[in-house]
């Protein structure tokens, strides 16, 4: 995962300022999801973000997509504000995959169909045929690019893959339209441990293929540590640790453990961390 | 026993088109919309009352199919914007709608047998009236199914399918899931009404209470083309939502025939929604538990 | 002589003032509560006929009566909260039209006179005790169908029928009633009634069909149901050339052969004579139930040609109305 160090930064690609979201319970009180997040990423920027469970990390993730709205603060996509805009209406600058295979891709549509829904991202959808053979042809170059798996299964109902395989497929069709930034939570946290390798390799190869800039949310914190460029720790709904480039290298999955610990003041990691043997 | 199947063909193939409806919003879209039994009816009286004033049949069917297709936009905007619960948006549109059909009409009831109609020019064939019906309403069929079928394969149709099966995967792939579910409802809808546009031409008359029961008639009729067809691809259920009427209106011609009292003819529908939906039910478990063997 | 005149003019128009003075103060609007249980183009006839027999009777209305129309819709349930909604009211008198109407009404109070209009059987909807004497505080018009004079008609006009179809909805009272007439009458004569029956105007079209070819003329009686849908009777008999017979001179205005009726109207106005008496002071129970007389034959000769049937002149002359 090596790049080009940033020189003087260009624009930055996302941007959140003071973002902060908060949540209702049944009783009458209020979660702090978020609160007041700043947070900059630049073109090609590759963030992992980790956390204990209730720290924000998902909302983060759906603040930027949209699928939740923020109550404060703004959201800027290449400059744009898009802090009111719905997910769909920026579906083509954010790109995500989801953590349940069950519901990551549409079940009774074809492999096929699924990723001619998702080529049509950002575009408009008229009365085009959706698979016509040029169309087709181009769809499965791009799936036997990036995930062989899936390569003759094409016709087949997305409902009958596997979780990993849909996982896999998600990861291509979330890359296929192209995207300014890619959010991805916990999208291998449901698979066993042999797919999720699979899966993990046909996500660094669709980010590479595109150069795209990425939020990867995950308990492993292997993960964590050998992906990306740059690391963050949530606690709270706040960012407590911010690990760049440099630094990063240099971490372990015991440092990271240790550093965590003494920012949130001696608290463990969650059950479902999963740490190296 | 011929004219038992050329009236259950007839009003079959009249009829499918409400079957046809009820695929795009149950199956398609995933909304249970049950404004089927008021639009219907709004179809026959903005036909009725166009025709009566001497339009052109062709023009009164096809103002009538965009009332239909009105009616649906309102249940899909109810739903959408007014965070209504799916079925009781429907709900609430056929209450309303039987006020909207009474107003349109003027009264309860418009005869059109003195009118000119759709159906005119095949009334006065010499040979077999019945033939002549089946043949043109058979084309419409072939034809209403061919347009869904292609339009089902094309981004737009596609993008409608995606928010049916999985909302929040459309969303993501940019697709705005309100216009979705608003198209879908104003299509299906837009069926319904010219099918009781056409009903009403039939039987010669067009009823405030005409829409009432045609959710169950369609929806039974879909099950058992269902039955023969299964539901795996969008052809497959056009098909299913053609002959399963047809096969249902001659199920109830027969049953009648041999003695069965019209008035029980619901709780009979019902019992038979019953068993197909418990078939198809089991169908979908052998399914579900041959893929999870073949499966990774 | 003159002061004669002049003393009779001075009470005249005494008399005059007081009588004025008093009707004035007498002259609010009777408030009459009017319920029909749908829709429909009978009961409509009814109501239309009542409000003109009242009128001719004096009541005006806007001036000397005021009428509350309410519509159940179809519904039972709207039918008794109506009735409720009058008896609140207190309504000076409800005027119910059909049958599940007066049952609600006659449920709802024992003391504010009702008069109904168009039920088939009273006694049996169980709404007066007997027709001579009613009893209670309700009565009215009942439009027993003439069924004997009708089919006499129709074998005047076709006398080769031998079986008779006709389609009716099961689920009506009056239906029910009126099957056993029918029955009774065929088996006089000799006729086969084949019956087809439908559950909602929809399914009037189908059923009609299925006795093409089993019949050799048709009815349209009584039936609420197969009323509202008699052109779907009418194309089938045009269709397969058979005389379709009906049980009310609406129903032969709008395509049926020919008919020895009831006109609705008629029995709207009916009911509005019997409502006039009981407001200048009879009680109903008193006043026995009224039947529409079925005397007003009515021939519709495009339906004849259609139908293929030539009808006799002798019919023709006598009819009271002919429809070319």
């Amino acid at each position: 995962m090596s790049s080009e160090p940033q020189a003087d930064a260009p624009a930055p690609v996302l941007r959140l300022e003071g973002v902060t979201k908060r949540f209702s319970l049944n009783e009458g009180e209020a979660v702090v999801a978020l609160d007041g997040i700043d947070l900059e990423l630049c073109r090609g920027d590759f963030v992992t973000i980790v956390g204990s469970n209730g720290a924000g990390k998902s909302t983060l993730l759906n603040v930027i997509s949209g699928a939740v709205p923020c109550d404060d603060g703004q959201v800027s996509i290449r400059g744009i504000d898009v802090t009111s805009w719905p997910q769909h209406k920026r579906a083509h600058m954010v790109a995500v995959v989801l953590q349940d295979p069950k519901t990551s891709v549409a079940p009774s549509l074809t492999v096929e169909e699924n990723l001619a829904v998702a080529f049509s991202r950002g575009k408009r959808r008229g009365l085009h045929l959706a698979l016509t053979r040029s169309r087709r042809r181009n769809l499965q170059d791009q799936v036997v690019a990036l995930a062989p798996p899936l390569a003759n299964r094409l016709r087949q109902s997305a409902g009958s893959l596997s979780g990993g395989e849909r996982q896999m497929l998600a990861v291509v069709m979330a890359t296929l339209a192209g995207a300014d930034v890619l959010c991805l939570d916990e999208h291998c946290a449901s698979l066993d441990p042999l797919r999720a390798p699979e899966v993990m390799a046909v996500t660094d190869a669709a980010i590479h293929n595109r150069g795209l800039t990425t939020l990867m949310v995950t308990h492993n914190l292997e993960l964590a540590v050998r992906h990306g460029k740059r690391l963050l720790l949530m606690h709270h709904g706040r960012i407590v640790v911010d690990v760049q480039q440099e630094d990063k290298d240099r971490l372990t999955p015991q440092r990271l453990m240790d550093r965590f610990r003494t920012a949130t003041g001696g608290m463990p990691l969650p059950a479902r961390t999963v740490l190296p043997d | 026993m011929v004219d038992l199947f050329a009236t259950s063909a007839e009003q079959g193939l009249v009829l499918c088109l409400v079957t046809l409806g009820i695929v795009i919003s149950f199956r398609i879209a995933d909304f249970p919309d049950l404004t089927v039994d008021g639009s219907f009816a709004t179809g026959a009286s903005v036909a009725a009352v166009g025709l009566a004033a001497g339009l052109p049949p062709l023009l009164a069917v096809g103002i009538a199919a965009v009332a239909g297709a009105a009616a649906g936009t309102v249940t899909g905007t109810l739903h959408t914007k007014l965070g209504i619960s799916k079925i009781l948006a429907g709900i609430l549109m056929m209450i309303m709608l039987y006020s909207v059909n009474l107003r349109i009409m003027g009264r309860s009831n418009v005869p059109l047998l003195d009118v000119r109609t759709a159906l005119t020019p095949l009334e006065n064939v010499n040979w077999a009236h019945s033939a002549a019906f089946i043949i043109a309403f058979g084309v419409l069929a072939l034809a209403a199914r061919g347009v869904l079928d292609w339009f089902f394969s094309t981004d737009l149709g596609l993008a409608l399918r995606a928010v049916g099966d999985n909302e929040k995967m459309a969303v993501a792939a940019g697709i705005n899931p309100d216009s979705a579910k608003i198209l879908a409802l104003a299509m299906a809808n837009c069926l319904v009404g010219l099918s009781g546009a056409l009903f009403a031409q039939t039987v010669g008359f067009a009823d405030v209470g005409m829409g009432i029961g045609m959710i169950i008639i369609g929806f039974a009729s879909l099950l058992i083309g269902e039955a023969v067809f299964g539901r795996r691809s969008i052809t497959r259920l056009t098909a299913a939502a053609v002959v399963g009427t047809i096969i249902y209106q001659l199920i109830v011609g027969t049953a009648l025939r041999l003695g069965l009292a019209p008035t029980d003819l619901r709780l009979a529908t019902g019992l038979m929604v019953v068993a197909a939906l418990g078939l198809s039910r089991r169908a979908v478990q052998r399914r579900a538990g041959a893929e999870a063997g073949t499966a990774a | 002589m003159k002061r004669v005149f002049l003393m009779g003019g001075v009470l005249a128009l005494v008399a005059t003032t007081i009588l004025v003075g008093c009707g004035r103060q007498e002259k609010r609007p009777v408030q009459i509560g009017v319920m029909q249980i749908v829709s429909h183009p009978i009961l409509d006839a009814v109501r239309d006929g009542f409000v003109a027999g009242m009128k001719q009777a004096g009541y005006v209305e806007g001036k000397d009566v005021q009428y509350d129309f309410q519509n159940a819709q179809g519904e039972m349930t709207t039918a008794q909260a109506i009735a409720r909604k009058f008896v609140s009211d207190k309504v000076a008198m409800i005027f119910s039209i059909a049958t599940p109407t007066s049952q609600a009404a006659a449920k709802a109070t024992k003391d504010i006179p009702i008069v109904f209009g168009a039920v088939t059987d009273p006694v049996g909807a169980g709404i007066v005790r007997s027709p001579q004497r009613p009893g209670g505080n309700v009565t009215g018009v009942s439009d027993l169908v003439p069924v004997h004079e009708q089919i006499g008609l129709l074998l005047e006009i076709v006398p080769k029928v031998k079986r008779l179809g006709w389609v009716y909805n099961a689920g009506e009272a009056n239906s029910q009633y009126a099957k056993k007439l029918i029955e009774a009458e065929c088996k006089k004569r000799g006729l086969i009634l084949v019956t087809a029956t439908v559950a909602n105007s929809n399914e009037v079209y189908a059923a009609a069909k299925s006795l093409v070819g089993r019949v050799d003329a048709l009815y349209v009686a009584v039936d609420n149901t197969t009323a509202s849908a008699v052109e779907s009777l009418v194309k089938v008999a045009e269709d397969a050339k058979l005389p379709l017979l009906a049980s009310d001179t609406g129903l032969v205005e709008r395509g049926a052969l020919a008919t020895i009726g009831t006109d609705y109207f008629s029995v709207g106005k009916m009911s509005a004579e019997t409502a006039a008496r009981i407001l200048k002071g009879e009680r109903p129970g008193d006043i026995p139930v009224r039947f529409a007389q079925g005397q007003d034959l009515w021939v519709n000769l495009k339906s004849a040609k259609r139908m293929g049937v030539t009808v006799p002149e002798a019919v023709v002359k006598r009819a009271k109305k002919v429809i070319r």
